[in-house]
């Protein structure tokens, strides 16, 4: 059967991945494009876990290349197993000298060498075991910023074709086109051509109401009035504070597993400068909150956004600064944090049957 | 593609049977075609004479997005068209973020998309409408330019003046209008005065009215450049041109003398954004030193002897990594004044996300403030520091002799992989002098970046401008928002 924007969507949510319309129908586009996504936003949002959800929700291998600066093909790609060939190439000449002719040890020696550029002693970087894969795999690069430009042409050159030469053994082409995703942290643009090549997803921090949702789901024992506050609280910090580093995702989960076994109801002034740590990693930051909490406080600060917002769970938005990359006015509230190990997984029964994932020569 | 989801209702019917029609080639097919080689043009094929296919309408979307300054390549395009085709048709979400997804790969122009895409795919009824304040517009500013020439006349001849010029003496107030009107009238009136006179009368009324439009620049002016020619188009171009920047945060568009005290705070954390950015572009490596990395004989030798001197174990000579240093030179003499906080600023950001920088004030000469932003001290106490220790703030401007002060002292922090950045509006004494002095400083240094607080329309007539800019990459720098295009587009593009 093939599958649909619904059908992803089902699947995501059985996956415990709290996404929204935007990122479900721009991975739905990237999967039947089959162009690679590319992720941006800030650190903690969940970029990395949608490759993650998506491997697990198609049953898949997930190959992941993390990209760091000087980060190259042979890391990447491919490599000849250097010890492996010298190992061969002395028992070789061994073997000969320990024969009388010494014709015949040479001719053994001379076809030994036409061998050593096998497959044997191919050692697999992530690139070629994506594209020499057997199922459809997911390929994460991660942090594809870090990686050198000169990096950024070779892969892009790699995510076009997906075809990869060994001047020893020929062309290598893929059995099947990878799943590609890509996620960045804007730390430095990206080639127009990588970009050409992909399909743009941004994902921003999430909304009071989505991030309610993350929590509730991630935590549950936490009940419904401490992580609205919870969340409140969070989102007035990120975007009401002129804080270096925003808290992400993850360390609002943190920081509600603690509150939770702190046996917190309530969430107080008192109760935000103990447990900040958690929340806030540096200490200007921490600086920062403290002065606030001194000033006029925060928790009543965010009962009156509350209450301005008529009791809807609207809270400051995003991209009302420059945020760590240019005004952000399109709120995509993404969500993140992988599902907790023991989360519902995608039941084989229930769930729709897996379809196959997108072939090259699906299009038109 | 075969089709997996529904199509329900009747959207912009995009033709999909194809070969069904029979004897015509499907209009489809022949589009996308013509779209590849790039022969579709919206002026051909836009208006009545194609139906409001949803490819036309993406042409012509793409077109403006294209002048709303979005680059979209032709094969983004047919993306686009693929990808609006995977989703509910019906579904303005899921169309948007499909169109978003496959054309706009860029955080920034996130918001312009938006706009756009929401003021493009209206009703046609509001489209009517549109056309119809449109021409409306037009006809309103035809009668005020026809107005102008009426009014400005001498002895009874239309001056020569420019559209635009025309168009700024209608947006004068009527006090304004009537001064110029009476000078001309006065002008023509006078004693032993002919037609020979125009030239000159005229001159003093286009300074008038050239000096009014830079005043009014601060309110949004259209580039006609920026417009398509399709009338729709134009109008939507008009509106979000407009429109942009009134959303962001307006401290990053205001002049950074005018910038009250109380918002200092907030502007220092945006520069130490910026100046981040900035630091982790220019700060990676240009270039690998080598693909493929060299062996190192000797530690390769030393450590295979356990081996019995078969080459096991490769050793290699680990690369260089070289970062390039920043050096900064800022001018903080009296017609800086202004900008000096914005200055200090620029340097405290820098110097908090860079180790190493080395900076530098100047204005009679040069001073040395590296170690004042060493310490991780508040912005406040830093300035202060700065201002009460300096002998050279507020002075006025002799970058000779700064420049000859630099070399004598600190001539040994020039070298291959340094990037020079300069702050200042240009105005010193002797600018040809230190223009040759800074020529010489370049040959030594990989970079020299000038972040001028003058604004661009006022560079023209400036011969110190000029002589600076040949030897340097001079960008105008007053606001936050020229800041940050700078971090973004110029060192993006210088880096790679």
């Amino acid at each position: 059967m093939e599958y649909t924007i619904d059908w992803l969507r089902r699947a995501f949510e059985e996956d415990g991945y709290i996404s929204d319309e935007d990122i479900i129908v721009t991975v739905y586009l990237a999967l039947r494009l089959g162009k690679p996504l590319l992720i941006e936003g800030a650190p903690g949002v969940g970029k990395t876990e949608i490759a993650k959800v998506l491997s697990r929700i198609f049953h898949t291998e997930l190959i992941r290349l993390q990209a760091y600066e000087g980060l190259d093909e042979n890391k990447a790609l491919y490599e000849w197993n250097y010890q492996k060939q010298l190992l061969y190439i002395q028992s070789v000449r061994e073997a000969g000298q320990g024969q009388a002719g010494a014709k015949a040890g040479q001719g053994h020696g001379h076809g030994a060498l036409g061998d050593l550029f096998s497959e044997e002693y191919l050692l697999e970087r992530p690139l070629l075991k994506a594209i020499r894969a057997e199922t459809t795999p997911v390929l994460l690069i991660d942090e594809v910023d870090k990686c050198d430009e000169e990096f950024e042409a070779f892969l892009f050159e790699v995510l076009s074709d997906f075809t990869v030469s060994v001047p020893e053994l020929g062309t290598i082409a893929a059995r099947q086109i990878p799943m590609v995703v890509l996620t960045s942290n804007s730390e430095r643009e990206l080639s127009d051509g990588l970009k050409r090549r992909c399909v743009y997803l941004h994902i921003d921090f999430p909304s009071v109401e989505k991030e309610i949702r993350i929590i509730n789901a991630k935590v549950p024992e936490i009940g419904p009035k401490l992580s609205e506050e919870i969340a409140r609280a969070v989102n007035y910090i990120r975007f009401g504070l002129e804080v270096k580093k925003r808290p992400s995702i993850a360390e609002t989960l943190d920081w509600a597993r603690a509150l939770l076994a702190l046996d917190a109801d309530r969430l107080n002034d008192s109760l935000i400068g103990k447990t900040a740590n958690l929340l806030l990693k540096n200490k200007e930051d921490l600086d920062v909150l403290e002065a606030e909490l001194e000033d006029r406080g925060i928790m009543g600060r965010v009962e009156e956004l509350a209450k301005a917002a008529g009791g809807l769970p609207a809270g400051l938005k995003p991209g009302t600064t420059v945020a760590g990359g240019g005004p952000a006015t399109h709120v995509t509230a993404a969500q993140m944090a992988g599902p907790q190990p023991g989360a519902q997984k995608p039941k084989r029964g229930a769930s729709p049957t897996v379809p196959s994932p997108p072939r090259r020569g699906d299009r038109r | 593609m075969s089709q997996d989801r529904e199509r329900e209702g009747s959207g912009p019917p995009a033709p999909r049977d194809t070969g069904a029609a029979g004897d015509a080639p499907d209009p489809r097919q022949r589009f996308l075609q013509d779209y590849a080689e790039g022969v579709v043009d919206v002026q051909e094929r836009g208006g009545a004479k194609v139906p409001d296919f949803l490819e036309n309408n993406l042409v012509k979307f793409i077109q403006v997005l294209r002048h709303l300054g979005i680059r979209v390549s032709s094969a983004e395009a047919l993306e686009a068209l693929q990808a609006a085709e995977l989703v509910d048709i019906m579904n303005r979400r899921e169309v948007k973020t499909a169109m978003r997804a496959t054309l706009v790969k860029d955080l920034d122009e996130l918001p312009i998309f938006d706009r756009a895409f929401d003021l493009f795919f209206v009703p046609e009824e509001k489209k009517t409408e549109r056309i119809e304040v449109r021409t409306h517009k037009k006809a309103a500013r035809a009668q005020q330019l026809r107005q102008a020439e009426d009014d400005l006349k001498f002895q009874g001849d239309k001056l020569t003046l420019s559209d635009e010029q025309k168009a700024t003496y209608a947006r004068l107030g009527d006090g304004q209008k009537q001064k110029l009107k009476d000078f001309l009238a006065q002008s023509s009136g006078g004693h032993k005065v002919d037609k020979s006179f125009q030239p000159m009368i005229e001159n003093i009324v286009r300074g008038h009215l050239e000096r009014w439009r830079r005043q009014m620049e601060a309110e949004f002016q259209v580039d006609e450049e920026d417009l398509t020619g399709d009338e729709e188009l134009d109008e939507i171009i008009e509106q979000i041109l407009a429109g942009t920047g009134e959303e962001n945060d307006p401290i990053l568009y205001e002049d950074m003398r005018n910038i009250p005290d109380k918002d200092i705070p907030k502007v220092t954390l945006i520069i130490k954004r910026l100046t981040r950015r900035l630091a982790t572009r220019i700060s990676r490596r240009y270039r690998m030193t080598r693909k493929r990395q060299r062996v190192d004989i000797r530690r390769t030798i030393r450590s295979n002897i356990r081996y019995g001197g078969a080459p096991f174990d490769l050793k290699y000579k680990s690369r260089r990594v070289q970062k390039p240093k920043i050096l900064l030179i800022c001018d903080v003499s009296g017609s800086m004044a202004r900008y000096a906080s914005f200055v200090l600023q620029f340097i405290y950001g820098l110097s908090s996300v860079v180790r190493g920088i080395e900076s530098f004030i100047f204005s009679e000469n040069l001073e040395r403030v590296t170690p004042y932003f060493d310490t991780k001290r508040p912005f406040e106490e830093t300035m202060a520091e700065v201002i009460n220790h300096s002998v050279v703030w507020g002075k006025g401007t002799d970058l000779v002799t700064s420049l000859q002060t630099f070399r004598r002292h600190y001539k040994q922090l020039l070298s291959s992989d340094t990037i020079l950045i300069i702050v200042s509006d240009t105005k010193t004494l002797a600018a040809n002098e230190a223009a040759s002095i800074l020529a010489s400083m370049r040959r030594r240094a990989r970079d020299v970046i000038w972040l001028n607080t003058l604004p661009h329309n006022e560079w023209a007539g400036l011969s110190s401008v000029e002589a600076f800019r040949k030897n340097s990459e001079m960008f105008e720098c007053y606001t936050l928002a020229h800041l940050e295009r700078i971090m973004r587009r110029q060192m993006a593009r210088r880096a790679s």
